[in-house]
């Protein structure tokens, strides 16, 4: 396809404006923001004005509840109704912390641990897309009419199976997903425009169930993410645990005394405990059991401290190894942004202000600050927004190949800027060997057996030859999403064999299907005219590339020949489009963009020598790092 | 490197810099910004796939010259693979003696001091180990961008990598120590 160059800066097209939002899908609370026409960010409500919706699906045989309803039902039916799904998403059974198997029945399937529920077997990313329904219905009906796309946030430390998982959840809720974006650059993204900050900031996110820290650069619009790190597992829900065991603990009640219901009875009261401290310095507990029995405590600011002072350290550790990761120091930073409800506690405000040796910032409501910058890149991709702004990612974790001896090879390493893609050559070990199994992990540790497994396949067919002949190229591409997509290629006899990464963890094409002919949630499509209007979309854009290129006044480039062979493509495909075969529009629309590879690539060069006299005029304030 | 042939210019000129080893890093990071600014995937969120996948070859492209250029000594490699020197071959491999006995004395100077916990000492050999690889950076200046002598730029930034492998474990190490203390 033509690579078209577009002015940054340049206006949107005219004609309707486009609906579209970001979306903070939260451990606990889940929210839906977008941006005005007059340009202002704004978090969107149920009709009854409430805008944090609880990560909460409640599953009975008839009827699906969501949001506040389910919320209100976790403690009579603990098993049935769903909270946190996120610390679920993209997880084996093995992966979970034994609390979980208290309170729900959990299965297998696929890799992916399910939920045993009265409605049936659920997995994460059904629950999840019940979540997301949910907030699609809302924008559309505070928007008034369909999404075009949104922009979903993950934790920056999510890794692969995480963000597959949560990419399909959406997909499930019938959302176009326009981009993945981590949370902590969201934030970053809120924070830096409102504020027009400049220079390298940290972005503390204690959310409720995952940490992330992120260091960034902001200059003219560009957000760089330098180093991130975190914890998945680790958030404002373990705060509440703490609390929560210790008032089992006050009332003489032993762990294994503690059924599920009970379980989420102190839960409730710890939370509130929890959100009391924050203003106050001692709180009163008193709370029925489900017998009646009652439990009563004093909880002081301190002791609450003191039951969690090792939850707040364990955050202070990521912190550190990104800074280590970004070559700086505390104090060499020019402010740091915190978010997530949890950073409303001043444990974790002084911990935060006491490193980095500043007191953080807190303007934005850190419940809010993720999903409205979500909303604002949202804008920009749908094509609403005029001003260019470049958010650049990283990889959280590095990806690898397990090689002789269980040893990971890594070859995209952790905080590399995405897209990224690397490529490296293995061979076979054996006379005639023709299979390789490439067998693709994510993780820091040596071994393989330490890292996630991500995915296995293998390349066939590979012809017979000497042990060592072979010659098979390796390519992992990361895309902006910070999905992975795998492959191999024997470079003498050209075998291939590809995998975008659907993760062990994850679920397969054929599994998403069937959810969504089976779900609810979504209505039947008709999968082949869906096809058709898709061919033909691709095809009138070739066309219409093609045009500006080499039509009156277009910008030239190519010779008599050329031409000829790309009209006589042209025409060809012109004439299908009319006619209804989405495979022949498909092939027609190759053959064309094959035939203008290299006039697009001498249109490229074209155009960076243009960037590069612009590039002259952005002086030297885009400063170096360290790295 | 051959990942995408859309552009039959190398890293130097992708960014429009001279090709040379000393390179002035924000001329490098605001081409590199304005490059980017153009092809990332955000600015065709909307195009057709064939538009995204180009977009997504031409941002992976344009990251890929950057990592290579703003780090030292990939840049120097790749100056060297411009120039048809493959440092990496077998020609190169074999180091002159003496070297191999700095890059022993290097590895059980800190080993020595990390068995007696001595963190003033580790400091004093990092910074001993910064100021030898800045000299060989500087001599590497003047063989690569200078006398052009393309064959000793090789072997010197053998010497370099191995220096550098050492100073990123001692840097390892040295946080990990860091951390131990401050946990």
């Amino acid at each position: 396809m033509l690579f078209e160059i577009r002015e940054p800066g340049g206006v949107a097209p005219s004609g309707e404006r486009r609906r579209a939002v970001g979306i903070d899908l939260g451990t606990t609370y889940s929210l839906v923001a977008t941006v005005d026409p007059d340009g202002k960010g704004r978090v969107l409500t149920d009709e009854e004005g409430r805008w944090l919706l609880p990560s909460v699906v409640r599953y009975q045989p008839e009827h699906t509840a969501v949001g506040w309803d389910a919320w209100g039902k976790r403690s009579e039916d603990p098993a049935n109704t769903i909270v946190s799904v996120k610390r679920f998403v993209g997880r084996g059974r093995a992966d979970l912390p034994a609390a979980a198997e208290r309170t729900y029945r959990l299965a297998e399937g696929g890799g992916m641990v399910r939920f045993k529920t009265c409605a049936g077997i659920k997995s994460p990313v059904e629950v999840s897309a019940g979540i997301l329904s949910v907030l699609r219905a809302r924008a559309e009906r505070e928007l008034g009419g369909d999404l075009e796309g949104a922009v979903i946030t993950v934790p920056a430390y999510f890794d692969e199976s995480q963000r597959e998982a949560t990419r399909d959840a959406a997909r499930l809720a019938g959302i176009n997903v326009l981009r993945l974006l981590s949370e902590p650059t969201a934030a970053a993204v809120a924070y830096g425009l409102d504020r027009g900050s400049e220079g390298l900031y940290a972005v503390y996110d204690l959310g409720g169930g995952t940490f992330d820290i992120s260091i960034l650069r902001l200059s003219r619009g560009v957000f760089e993410v330098i180093a991130t790190n975190g914890h998945t597992m680790l958030g404002g829900d373990d705060f509440d645990q703490r609390i929560a065991d210790w008032l089992a603990t006050k009332a003489g009640l032993a762990h294994a005394d503690v059924g599920p219901v009970d379980a989420g009875i102190l839960l409730d009261a710890a939370r509130t405990a929890k959100e009391k401290l924050s203003s106050e310095d001692q709180v009163a507990v008193r709370t029925a059991l489900s017998e009646g029995r009652m439990v009563e405590a004093r909880l002081t600011r301190a002791e609450f401290e003191h039951i969690t002072a090792d939850l707040v350290e364990q955050t202070l550790i990521p912190v550190r190894r990104a800074l280590r990761d970004a070559n700086l120091s505390p104090g060499s930073l020019d402010g740091v942004v915190l978010v997530g409800g949890a950073t409303r506690m001043p444990r974790i405000r002084r911990a935060v202000a006491r490193l980095f040796g500043r007191e953080p910032l807190t303007d934005i409501d850190p419940d809010k600050a993720v999903a409205l910058g979500a909303a604002i890149q949202a804008e920009m991709l749908i094509g609403n927004r005029s001003d260019s702004l470049l958010l650049l990612d990283v990889i959280p974790l590095s990806l690898g190949l397990e090689t002789m001896g269980g040893l990971a090879e890594k070859l995209i390493l952790r905080n590399s800027t995405i897209p990224v893609a690397q490529t490296q050559e293995f061979t076979t070990f054996k006379d005639g060997q023709s299979a390789i199994s490439i067998h693709v992990v994510q993780g820091e540790r040596e071994l393989v057996a330490d890292c996630r497994s991500l995915a296995r396949f293998e390349l066939r067919g590979i012809p017979p030859m000497p042990a060592g002949a072979a010659r098979v190229r390796v390519t992992f591409q990361v895309d902006a999403d910070g999905l992975l997509s795998v492959t191999a290629r024997e470079q003498h006899s050209g075998v291939e064999a590809a995998i975008s990464v659907k993760p062990s963890y994850g679920l397969t094409d054929d599994e998403i299907g069937e959810m969504l002919r089976s779900s609810l949630l979504h209505a039947r499509e008709d999968v082949e005219a869906r096809a058709l209007v898709e061919a033909r979309v691709e095809g009138e854009r070739m066309l219409i590339a093609l045009e500006r290129a080499i039509g009156p006044g277009g910008v030239g480039f190519i010779d008599e020949t050329e031409k000829s062979t790309v009209n006589r493509l042209a025409s060809a495909l012109r004439r299908l489009l009319g006619e209804g075969d989405a495979r022949r529009i498909r092939q027609a629309t190759e053959a064309l963009n094959r035939a203008t590879e290299s006039l697009a690539a001498r249109m490229m060069t074209t155009a960076v020598r243009e960037v590069l006299q612009d590039a002259s005029k952005f002086p030297s304030a885009w400063a170096e790092g360290k790295g | 490197m051959q990942m995408n042939a859309w552009v039959g210019e190398d890293y130097f000129a992708l960014f429009g810099l001279a090709r040379a080893f000393r390179l002035d890093l924000q001329a490098l990071a605001s081409a590199y910004r304005g490059l980017l600014d153009r092809c990332h995937p955000d600015r065709f969120a909307r195009a057709s796939d064939a538009e995204r996948r180009r977009a997504l070859e031409n941002a992976t492209y344009v990251n890929h010259a950057y990592v290579t250029l703003r780090r030292p000594l990939e840049r120097a490699r790749y100056l060297l693979e411009l120039e048809g020197v493959d440092c990496l071959s077998d020609r190169f491999a074999a180091e002159p003696p003496e070297f191999l006995v700095e890059q022993m004395q290097w590895r059980e100077a800190i080993e020595a001091a990390r068995n007696n916990g001595d963190c003033a000492g580790l400091r004093e050999i990092g910074r001993r180990l910064d100021e030898k690889c800045a000299a060989l950076e500087s001599e590497l200046v003047r063989l690569l961008d200078e006398d052009r002598d393309f064959n000793r730029a090789a072997k010197q930034l053998r010497m370099l990598s191995f220096l550098e492998a050492i100073r990123r474990d001692l840097g390892r190490l040295a946080q990990t120590l860091g951390e131990a203390d401050a946990v």
